[in-house]
């Protein structure tokens, strides 16, 4: 059964099949993969900052979370797919007949439905960011399952040290970074190198725009704020032009100072 | 920069530099984070090996053998007694990169605000702003306590504990800038913990062989201070042989080495503001920076605010990493275009 401890699958919150079930079926469709040549594709997800999360808004508010994000995972994965929830509250995923391209594309679906997610804790409503790890093998690969687990791993913990929010592709020796859902540039397969950063700058602009647009929406269906509250805001925002001007006059002297010293060298 | 056509509107940065970490937080969303080391290739076959001229954070610690390695921001402001250009062009660079992973579009205008330490010296800003200038068309200075609290839209009697590596700011709020006397900045922040850690291992872990990094990396994987924490087993060569040791104690004494020295500050910083409105900044403490994210620590200052001053409450910021840059971006896009056009 390889060295993949069974006590690291957890309870996949209420799936059909035991962990140790869904363990099998992995290892199973892996081994078809390497007898059949096809590719596959192997995930490790895991929600960002969930201990500190923990820490803010208890042990329930985690659970909460996970729940809601694996649900929000099996949302935008194909019935073929299978998962499983590993210990430390992270999530494997195993696409069989995936190449490389449609594995970082299915990444990042499940990253994006978890983002999506919202929670009411204490009162506020906070978003969270997932981090996942890619790694995708050829057909008839050598790669044990154990590896390409591993392997997995080692790209969410770089996604996770680069910030979060993104996922790292790793296979074919190769290293691939995507963030904030814009897909890593294309170095295989004869793809033109300024035809994708085009397409990412104009992915970068649409998702500013998608931002921009959701926040005049929530202004739009903000209820009407009442008399004593607008008044409040009024005052915040004259304080923050106060604010503004202050450090901009702090910068501006900051600036003459330095003029004034250049000036006084070249005197000198 | 100031000739080329803008593209389409500016982008904002909100830059965090770091002595440990740099953050860039971008209105194009784009968010990244590098470790704050820049390296050169020592000689002429290091360049060849490496294939650049300059590598940054993780890339420049891996290869560091081969490389001149700077920390340009060590202690918290750039260096510049010994060394000097050397690590102002280490800052440049860093600071030019930083930019360039904020995926700016070719020919837009690029308006940033910068964290600087609370208390940073005149000539410090000053190095920063020069450092900065030729990457972007304008550029300001904040205090980095500030710009968290301004992140959050906290502005009112609140006092921001920033722990970063090279230093731990403490700045308290009320509705205005802050002055100096508002301010405090200590050296009890990660690289104390880091020493502490260092001095522990090598008197209690016989024969242990280790560096300031391994320490470093330890630290962020175990950092606590709970009474019940996690053990921390950790393998160190011992005359070349992986020797397992479990530094739990020390990892626990040496994060709770910071909290008199932090809550020092804090207790300066209450009592030394009107009266009528201590009770309501005390119970309004803000945990911020890489340092804030060792388990337990709220608590930890929490304990002891209520031993020294009868009460406290801290809360720890959701996103220890970016608060600082977070708070900067939105300073940059609050402050209006004139301002950034004044200052170019």
């Amino acid at each position: 059964m390889g060295t993949l401890d069974l006590a690291r699958f957890e309870d996949a919150d209420g799936g059909l099949f035991g962990p140790a079930e869904i363990e099998r079926f992995m290892r199973a469709e892996h081994e078809r993969a390497r007898r059949y040549r096809f590719p596959i594709v192997c995930c490790v997800v895991a929600v960002d900052r969930l201990d500190q999360l923990q820490d803010l808004y208890g042990v329930e508010a985690r659970a909460e979370i996970m729940k809601t994000a694996v649900r929000a995972m099996r949302g935008a994965m194909r019935d073929s797919d299978l998962l499983a929830r590993l210990s430390g509250d992270q999530v494997l995923i195993f696409y069989a007949h995936t190449g490389p391209h449609t594995g970082a594309l299915l990444a990042e679906r499940v990253r994006t439905a978890v983002k999506k997610q919202r929670f009411d804790l204490d009162g506020r409503t906070i978003k969270v960011a997932a981090s996942v790890g890619v790694v995708s093998v050829e057909g008839g690969s050598s790669e044990s399952f154990d590896v390409l687990v591993a392997l997995a791993h080692d790209g969410l913990r770089m996604a996770q040290k680069a910030g979060g929010d993104r996922h790292v592709e790793i296979g074919s020796g190769t290293t691939q970074e995507s963030l904030e859902g814009t897909p890593a540039p294309l170095s295989a397969g004869g793809v033109d190198a300024d035809q994708v950063d085009k397409l990412e700058r104009r992915l970068a602009r649409l998702m500013s725009l998608l931002d921009d647009t959701e926040a005049a929406l929530r202004r739009a269906h903000a209820p009407v704020a009442p008399v004593a509250a607008t008044s409040e805001a009024r005052e915040m925002s004259e304080q923050k032009r106060e604010l503004m001007r202050n450090i901009f006059e702090a910068n501006r002297e900051l600036r003459q100072h330095r003029d004034g010293e250049d000036e006084s060298e070249l005197t000198t | 920069m100031s000739n080329v056509q803008s593209a389409s509107g500016p982008l904002y940065l909100g830059i965090d530099l770091g002595t440990s970490r740099t953050s860039v937080a971008a209105s194009n969303g784009v968010r990244e984070t590098i470790a704050s080391y820049v390296g050169y290739p020592k000689d002429a076959i290091a360049s060849k090996k490496l294939g650049k001229d300059v590598l940054y954070g993780d890339e420049a610690i891996a290869n560091r053998l081969s490389l001149k390695l700077y920390r340009p921001l060590a202690h918290g402001v750039i260096q510049t007694d010994h060394e000097g250009s050397e690590n102002v062009r280490a800052a440049t660079d860093l600071i030019k990169e930083i930019i360039q992973r904020a995926r700016p579009i070719p020919g837009q205008k690029v308006y940033a605000v910068i964290g600087a330490p609370a208390q940073a010296s005149l000539h410090n800003k000053q190095a920063i702003l020069d450092a900065a200038r030729e990457s972007v068309n304008s550029v300001m200075l904040c205090s980095e306590p500030f710009s968290v609290a301004y992140g959050l839209d906290m502005l009112d009697d609140v006092l921001v504990v920033d722990i970063g590596a090279g230093t731990t700011d403490l700045c308290r709020m009320h509705g205005t800038m802050p002055e100096d006397a508002d301010q405090i900045t200590s050296t009890f922040a990660g690289d104390h913990v880091d020493a502490v850690l260092m001095d522990l291992i090598s008197k209690h872990c016989q024969g242990a062989q280790f560096t300031k990094e391994m320490v470093k990396t330890i630290k962020e994987k175990h950092a606590s201070v709970l009474d019940q924490m996690p053990a921390a087993l950790v393998k160190l060569p011992v005359a070349g042989k992986p020797t397992e040791f479990d530094i739990t104690e020390h990892v626990k004494t040496a994060c709770r080495s910071i909290v008199p020295g932090i809550v020092d500050g804090i207790q300066h910083l209450v009592a030394s503001f009107d009266p009528e409105f201590q009770d309501r900044l005390k119970g309004r403490v803000l945990l911020a920076g890489g340092g804030s994210m060792i388990r337990g620590l709220d608590h930890e200052i929490e304990k002891a605010l209520q031993e020294r001053l009868g009460s406290g409450r801290v809360v720890r910021i959701e996103e220890p990493i970016y608060g600082g840059a977070n708070g900067a971006l939105k300073l940059a896009f609050d402050m209006p275009t004139e301002y950034w056009e004044q200052l170019k």
